[in-house]
Protein backbone atom coordinates (compact mmCIF):
# COMPACT_ATOMS: atom_id res chain seq x y z
CA UNK A 1 0.00 0.00 0.00
CA UNK A 2 2.91 2.36 1.04
CA UNK A 3 4.35 1.49 -2.48
CA UNK A 4 1.41 1.89 -4.52
CA UNK A 5 1.51 5.81 -2.46
CA UNK A 6 4.98 6.34 -3.36
CA UNK A 7 4.36 5.30 -7.04
CA UNK A 8 1.41 7.69 -7.03
CA UNK A 9 3.16 10.26 -5.46
CA UNK A 10 5.76 10.18 -7.94
CA UNK A 11 4.02 9.49 -10.94
CA UNK A 12 1.17 11.66 -10.80
CA UNK A 13 2.63 15.33 -10.67
CA UNK A 14 4.35 13.63 -14.21
CA UNK A 15 1.41 12.57 -15.64
CA UNK A 16 -0.59 15.78 -14.85
CA UNK A 17 2.04 17.99 -16.41
CA UNK A 18 2.69 15.40 -19.20
CA UNK A 19 4.05 18.08 -22.56
CA UNK A 20 1.72 16.97 -25.74
CA UNK A 21 4.32 16.30 -28.51
CA UNK A 22 5.28 19.04 -30.70
CA UNK A 23 3.92 17.53 -33.87
CA UNK A 24 0.33 17.04 -31.98
CA UNK A 25 0.59 20.84 -31.42
CA UNK A 26 1.55 21.84 -34.77
CA UNK A 27 -1.26 19.81 -36.39
CA UNK A 28 -3.84 20.82 -34.19
CA UNK A 29 -2.96 24.54 -34.92
CA UNK A 30 -2.95 23.57 -38.40
CA UNK A 31 -6.25 22.39 -38.74
CA UNK A 32 -8.03 25.03 -36.49
CA UNK A 33 -6.46 27.32 -39.01
CA UNK A 34 -7.88 25.55 -41.84
CA UNK A 35 -10.99 25.61 -40.59
CA UNK A 36 -10.98 29.20 -40.01
CA UNK A 37 -13.19 31.39 -42.20
CA UNK A 38 -12.78 34.39 -41.07
CA UNK A 39 -10.79 36.66 -37.88
CA UNK A 40 -11.35 39.76 -36.76
CA UNK A 41 -9.65 41.24 -33.81
CA UNK A 42 -7.82 44.93 -32.43
CA UNK A 43 -4.08 44.84 -32.01
CA UNK A 44 -1.32 46.53 -30.20
CA UNK A 45 1.73 46.90 -31.64
CA UNK A 46 4.54 47.83 -29.29
CA UNK A 47 8.11 48.71 -30.85
CA UNK A 48 10.86 48.28 -28.00
CA UNK A 49 14.36 50.12 -29.33
CA UNK A 50 17.71 49.23 -27.36
CA UNK A 51 18.66 52.48 -28.34
CA UNK A 52 15.81 54.42 -26.73
CA UNK A 53 14.28 53.96 -23.57
CA UNK A 54 10.64 54.58 -24.72
CA UNK A 55 8.61 52.19 -27.08
CA UNK A 56 6.76 53.20 -29.23
CA UNK A 57 2.90 52.02 -28.95
CA UNK A 58 0.75 51.69 -32.23
CA UNK A 59 -3.01 50.23 -32.19
CA UNK A 60 -5.27 49.18 -35.29
CA UNK A 61 -7.46 46.63 -36.65
CA UNK A 62 -7.48 43.63 -38.93
CA UNK A 63 -9.63 41.35 -40.61
CA UNK A 64 -8.80 37.71 -42.40
CA UNK A 65 -10.97 35.75 -44.58
CA UNK A 66 -9.64 32.52 -46.45
CA UNK A 67 -8.09 32.10 -48.73
CA UNK A 68 -6.27 35.48 -49.45
CA UNK A 69 -7.98 38.01 -47.90
CA UNK A 70 -6.64 40.20 -45.37
CA UNK A 71 -6.95 44.17 -43.88
CA UNK A 72 -4.42 45.14 -41.62
CA UNK A 73 -5.19 49.09 -40.63
CA UNK A 74 -3.26 51.18 -38.07
CA UNK A 75 -5.32 53.66 -36.51
CA UNK A 76 -3.30 55.54 -33.97
CA UNK A 77 -1.19 56.53 -33.43
CA UNK A 78 -1.16 57.14 -37.05
CA UNK A 79 -3.27 56.31 -40.35
CA UNK A 80 -2.23 53.42 -42.68
CA UNK A 81 -3.45 50.59 -44.51
CA UNK A 82 -2.48 47.56 -45.39
CA UNK A 83 -5.20 45.28 -47.81
CA UNK A 84 -4.25 42.17 -49.51
CA UNK A 85 -6.81 41.01 -51.77
CA UNK A 86 -6.13 38.14 -54.46
CA UNK A 87 -2.80 39.01 -56.06
CA UNK A 88 -3.33 42.80 -55.53
CA UNK A 89 -2.25 44.92 -52.23
CA UNK A 90 -2.95 48.28 -51.57
CA UNK A 91 -0.86 50.42 -49.30
CA UNK A 92 -2.59 54.04 -48.26
CA UNK A 93 -0.97 56.54 -45.65
CA UNK A 94 -1.76 59.96 -45.11
CA UNK A 95 0.78 61.01 -48.68
CA UNK A 96 -0.31 58.36 -50.83
CA UNK A 97 -2.08 55.25 -52.09
CA UNK A 98 -0.48 52.76 -54.01
CA UNK A 99 -2.15 49.35 -55.37
CA UNK A 100 0.68 46.36 -56.33
CA UNK A 101 0.47 43.86 -58.03
CA UNK A 102 1.91 40.85 -55.81
CA UNK A 103 2.61 38.43 -59.03
CA UNK A 104 5.09 41.01 -60.41
CA UNK A 105 6.48 41.96 -57.30
CA UNK A 106 8.44 39.27 -55.54
CA UNK A 107 9.19 41.02 -52.25
CA UNK A 108 5.36 41.63 -51.59
CA UNK A 109 4.34 38.15 -52.61
CA UNK A 110 7.05 36.56 -50.01
CA UNK A 111 5.32 39.41 -47.39
CA UNK A 112 1.75 38.82 -48.24
CA UNK A 113 2.46 34.57 -48.15
CA UNK A 114 4.13 35.03 -44.67
CA UNK A 115 1.48 37.37 -43.24
CA UNK A 116 -1.31 35.14 -44.11
CA UNK A 117 0.47 31.59 -43.52
CA UNK A 118 0.89 32.93 -39.84
CA UNK A 119 -2.17 34.42 -39.35
CA UNK A 120 -3.57 30.81 -39.76
CA UNK A 121 -0.34 28.94 -38.63
CA UNK A 122 0.78 27.43 -41.63
CA UNK A 123 4.28 28.85 -41.12
CA UNK A 124 5.03 26.45 -38.28
CA UNK A 125 5.06 23.29 -40.52
CA UNK A 126 6.80 25.57 -43.28
CA UNK A 127 10.27 24.16 -43.49
CA UNK A 128 11.66 25.86 -46.72
CA UNK A 129 10.90 28.98 -44.28
CA UNK A 130 11.60 28.27 -40.68
CA UNK A 131 12.89 25.65 -38.23
CA UNK A 132 10.13 25.67 -35.42
CA UNK A 133 10.22 24.27 -32.14
CA UNK A 134 6.83 24.58 -29.54
CA UNK A 135 6.72 24.31 -26.30
CA UNK A 136 3.30 23.89 -24.07
CA UNK A 137 2.96 26.39 -21.35
CA UNK A 138 -0.15 25.41 -20.27
CA UNK A 139 -2.53 28.10 -21.30
CA UNK A 140 -0.81 28.54 -24.46
CA UNK A 141 1.86 27.07 -27.06
CA UNK A 142 4.47 28.58 -27.73
CA UNK A 143 6.44 28.50 -31.37
CA UNK A 144 9.77 29.94 -31.65
CA UNK A 145 10.69 30.45 -35.61
CA UNK A 146 13.95 30.39 -36.56
CA UNK A 147 14.65 32.06 -40.57
CA UNK A 148 15.98 29.65 -42.84
CA UNK A 149 15.82 32.00 -45.49
CA UNK A 150 18.27 34.90 -46.53
CA UNK A 151 16.23 37.24 -46.99
CA UNK A 152 14.04 36.88 -43.82
CA UNK A 153 17.63 36.32 -41.91
CA UNK A 154 18.86 39.76 -42.62
CA UNK A 155 15.37 41.22 -40.52
CA UNK A 156 14.89 39.00 -37.98
CA UNK A 157 16.63 36.03 -35.84
CA UNK A 158 13.60 34.72 -34.59
CA UNK A 159 9.63 34.59 -34.42
CA UNK A 160 7.84 33.90 -31.19
CA UNK A 161 4.39 32.71 -31.86
CA UNK A 162 1.56 32.38 -28.83
CA UNK A 163 -1.50 30.80 -29.52
CA UNK A 164 -4.08 30.45 -26.87
CA UNK A 165 -4.76 26.68 -25.68
CA UNK A 166 -8.59 26.55 -25.69
CA UNK A 167 -9.37 28.32 -29.54
CA UNK A 168 -5.67 27.72 -31.06
CA UNK A 169 -5.52 31.03 -32.03
CA UNK A 170 -2.27 33.57 -32.02
CA UNK A 171 -2.47 35.85 -29.43
CA UNK A 172 0.73 37.79 -29.62
CA UNK A 173 3.43 37.39 -32.29
CA UNK A 174 7.16 39.13 -31.17
CA UNK A 175 9.24 39.48 -33.70
CA UNK A 176 12.92 39.53 -32.73
CA UNK A 177 15.16 41.92 -35.22
CA UNK A 178 19.17 41.12 -35.68
CA UNK A 179 20.02 44.76 -34.31
CA UNK A 180 18.60 43.31 -30.84
CA UNK A 181 15.44 45.39 -31.50
CA UNK A 182 12.07 43.99 -31.23
CA UNK A 183 8.34 44.06 -32.31
CA UNK A 184 5.26 42.54 -30.52
CA UNK A 185 2.00 42.64 -31.76
CA UNK A 186 -0.77 41.23 -29.37
CA UNK A 187 -4.05 40.51 -31.09
CA UNK A 188 -7.20 41.54 -29.10
CA UNK A 189 -11.04 41.48 -28.73
CA UNK A 190 -10.40 38.26 -31.05
CA UNK A 191 -13.34 36.96 -32.93
CA UNK A 192 -13.47 34.27 -35.26
CA UNK A 193 -16.03 32.88 -38.04
CA UNK A 194 -18.43 35.76 -37.92
CA UNK A 195 -19.42 37.39 -41.34
CA UNK A 196 -16.72 40.46 -42.10
CA UNK A 197 -18.09 42.29 -44.96
CA UNK A 198 -16.21 42.33 -48.16
CA UNK A 199 -15.66 46.16 -48.57
CA UNK A 200 -12.86 45.90 -45.87
CA UNK A 201 -11.29 43.96 -48.66
CA UNK A 202 -11.97 46.74 -51.18
CA UNK A 203 -8.72 48.90 -53.26
CA UNK A 204 -9.82 51.74 -52.98
CA UNK B 1 34.75 55.48 8.19
CA UNK B 2 31.53 57.44 7.89
CA UNK B 3 33.52 60.01 6.24
CA UNK B 4 33.80 57.42 3.07
CA UNK B 5 31.00 55.86 3.44
CA UNK B 6 28.74 59.93 2.37
CA UNK B 7 31.62 60.00 0.00
CA UNK B 8 30.26 56.54 -1.68
CA UNK B 9 26.85 57.86 -1.09
CA UNK B 10 26.95 60.39 -2.39
CA UNK B 11 28.88 59.18 -5.60
CA UNK B 12 26.27 56.64 -5.76
CA UNK B 13 23.61 59.87 -6.00
CA UNK B 14 25.15 61.52 -8.77
CA UNK B 15 25.70 58.57 -10.78
CA UNK B 16 22.05 57.46 -10.22
CA UNK B 17 20.64 61.42 -11.21
CA UNK B 18 22.72 60.95 -14.27
CA UNK B 19 21.62 57.74 -15.64
CA UNK B 20 17.82 59.36 -14.90
CA UNK B 21 18.59 62.30 -16.52
CA UNK B 22 19.88 60.31 -19.53
CA UNK B 23 16.40 58.26 -19.81
CA UNK B 24 14.43 61.87 -19.31
CA UNK B 25 15.33 63.41 -21.92
CA UNK B 26 12.71 64.73 -24.79
CA UNK B 27 10.84 62.63 -26.91
CA UNK B 28 9.35 63.43 -30.00
CA UNK B 29 7.35 61.44 -32.68
CA UNK B 30 6.95 62.03 -36.35
CA UNK B 31 5.42 60.63 -39.47
CA UNK B 32 7.64 60.55 -41.76
CA UNK B 33 7.95 59.33 -45.75
CA UNK B 34 11.41 59.52 -47.45
CA UNK B 35 10.57 59.38 -51.29
CA UNK B 36 13.45 57.84 -53.40
CA UNK B 37 12.90 58.79 -56.88
CA UNK B 38 10.30 56.31 -57.73
CA UNK B 39 10.27 54.55 -54.41
CA UNK B 40 9.43 55.31 -51.12
CA UNK B 41 9.86 54.30 -47.57
CA UNK B 42 6.98 55.23 -44.77
CA UNK B 43 6.62 54.80 -41.16
CA UNK B 44 7.76 56.56 -37.82
CA UNK B 45 10.61 58.60 -36.70
CA UNK B 46 11.79 59.12 -33.00
CA UNK B 47 14.17 61.31 -31.95
CA UNK B 48 15.26 61.49 -28.25
CA UNK B 49 17.54 64.58 -27.25
CA UNK B 50 19.54 64.17 -24.16
CA UNK B 51 21.45 67.21 -23.73
CA UNK B 52 22.31 67.54 -27.17
CA UNK B 53 22.80 64.29 -28.10
CA UNK B 54 20.26 63.06 -30.61
CA UNK B 55 19.54 59.22 -30.98
CA UNK B 56 16.87 58.92 -33.55
CA UNK B 57 15.19 55.98 -34.76
CA UNK B 58 13.18 55.27 -38.55
CA UNK B 59 10.72 52.27 -38.40
CA UNK B 60 8.14 51.58 -40.80
CA UNK B 61 4.45 50.87 -39.90
CA UNK B 62 5.01 47.44 -39.25
CA UNK B 63 7.82 48.30 -36.67
CA UNK B 64 10.68 47.24 -38.91
CA UNK B 65 13.93 49.50 -38.51
CA UNK B 66 15.22 51.07 -41.45
CA UNK B 67 17.98 53.35 -40.09
CA UNK B 68 19.09 54.34 -36.61
CA UNK B 69 21.77 57.14 -36.19
CA UNK B 70 22.82 59.79 -33.77
CA UNK B 71 23.37 63.66 -33.96
CA UNK B 72 26.21 65.42 -32.01
CA UNK B 73 24.66 68.89 -31.75
CA UNK B 74 28.31 70.21 -30.72
CA UNK B 75 29.70 68.23 -33.06
CA UNK B 76 27.11 68.80 -36.01
CA UNK B 77 28.31 65.06 -36.39
CA UNK B 78 26.00 62.27 -37.74
CA UNK B 79 26.85 58.51 -36.96
CA UNK B 80 25.26 55.55 -38.39
CA UNK B 81 24.31 52.90 -35.90
CA UNK B 82 21.93 50.69 -38.05
CA UNK B 83 20.96 50.24 -41.16
CA UNK B 84 18.37 47.93 -42.91
CA UNK B 85 20.14 45.17 -44.70
CA UNK B 86 17.79 46.59 -48.04
CA UNK B 87 19.27 49.59 -47.34
CA UNK B 88 23.05 48.47 -47.77
CA UNK B 89 23.70 49.74 -50.78
CA UNK B 90 27.19 51.65 -51.71
CA UNK B 91 26.58 55.37 -51.63
CA UNK B 92 23.34 55.38 -49.70
CA UNK B 93 25.19 55.19 -46.36
CA UNK B 94 26.86 58.48 -47.16
CA UNK B 95 24.13 60.11 -49.06
CA UNK B 96 21.89 59.52 -45.60
CA UNK B 97 24.48 60.91 -43.57
CA UNK B 98 24.55 63.84 -45.25
CA UNK B 99 20.80 64.63 -45.28
CA UNK B 100 20.06 63.35 -41.72
CA UNK B 101 22.72 65.86 -40.61
CA UNK B 102 21.10 68.73 -42.22
CA UNK B 103 17.62 67.49 -41.42
CA UNK B 104 19.36 67.84 -37.64
CA UNK B 105 20.55 70.67 -38.11
CA UNK B 106 16.95 72.19 -38.49
CA UNK B 107 15.52 70.49 -35.87
CA UNK B 108 17.62 71.22 -33.59
CA UNK B 109 17.72 75.33 -34.82
CA UNK B 110 13.52 74.86 -34.90
CA UNK B 111 12.87 75.06 -30.82
CA UNK B 112 11.46 72.29 -29.39
CA UNK B 113 11.50 70.17 -32.70
CA UNK B 114 9.24 70.66 -36.07
CA UNK B 115 5.91 71.88 -34.51
CA UNK B 116 4.59 71.28 -38.21
CA UNK B 117 4.85 69.54 -41.44
CA UNK B 118 8.80 69.92 -42.47
CA UNK B 119 9.85 69.18 -45.80
CA UNK B 120 13.47 68.69 -46.60
CA UNK B 121 14.63 68.09 -50.18
CA UNK B 122 17.57 66.60 -51.72
CA UNK B 123 16.82 67.47 -55.76
CA UNK B 124 20.58 66.38 -56.71
CA UNK B 125 19.28 62.45 -56.12
CA UNK B 126 15.55 63.74 -56.06
CA UNK B 127 14.68 62.62 -52.31
CA UNK B 128 12.51 64.20 -50.66
CA UNK B 129 12.12 63.77 -47.05
CA UNK B 130 8.98 64.08 -45.16
CA UNK B 131 7.84 64.94 -41.32
CA UNK B 132 4.44 65.59 -39.76
CA UNK B 133 4.21 65.50 -36.05
CA UNK B 134 2.34 62.56 -34.18
CA UNK B 135 -0.30 63.73 -31.73
CA UNK B 136 1.13 60.02 -29.22
CA UNK B 137 -1.22 58.81 -26.73
CA UNK B 138 -1.03 55.45 -24.89
CA UNK B 139 -4.04 53.64 -23.44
Amino acid sequence: MKRLLLFILFFLPAAAFAQIPAEKMIQTISQAGAQMQTLECDFVQVKHMSMLSEDMVSYGKMYYSQPDKLRWEYTRPYEYTFILSGNQVLLNNSNRTDVIDVDKNKMFKEITRLMSSCIVGKCLSDEKDFKTTIQDEGKEWVATLIPLKRDLRQMWTRLVIRFDVQNKAVTTVKMYETSGDCTEIELKNIRQNHPVKDSVFKLD
Amino acid sequence: MIRKFFIFLFFVLCSSLNFSAQGEGRMDRYKVQIDIQDAYLSGVCMIKDVEGLLTVAVVNEFGVSAVTFRYNKTKDKVKILNLAAAMKIPGVKALLKHDLRNIMREYCHAEGGFKTVYIYENPKYRMKYNFTPIVYEID
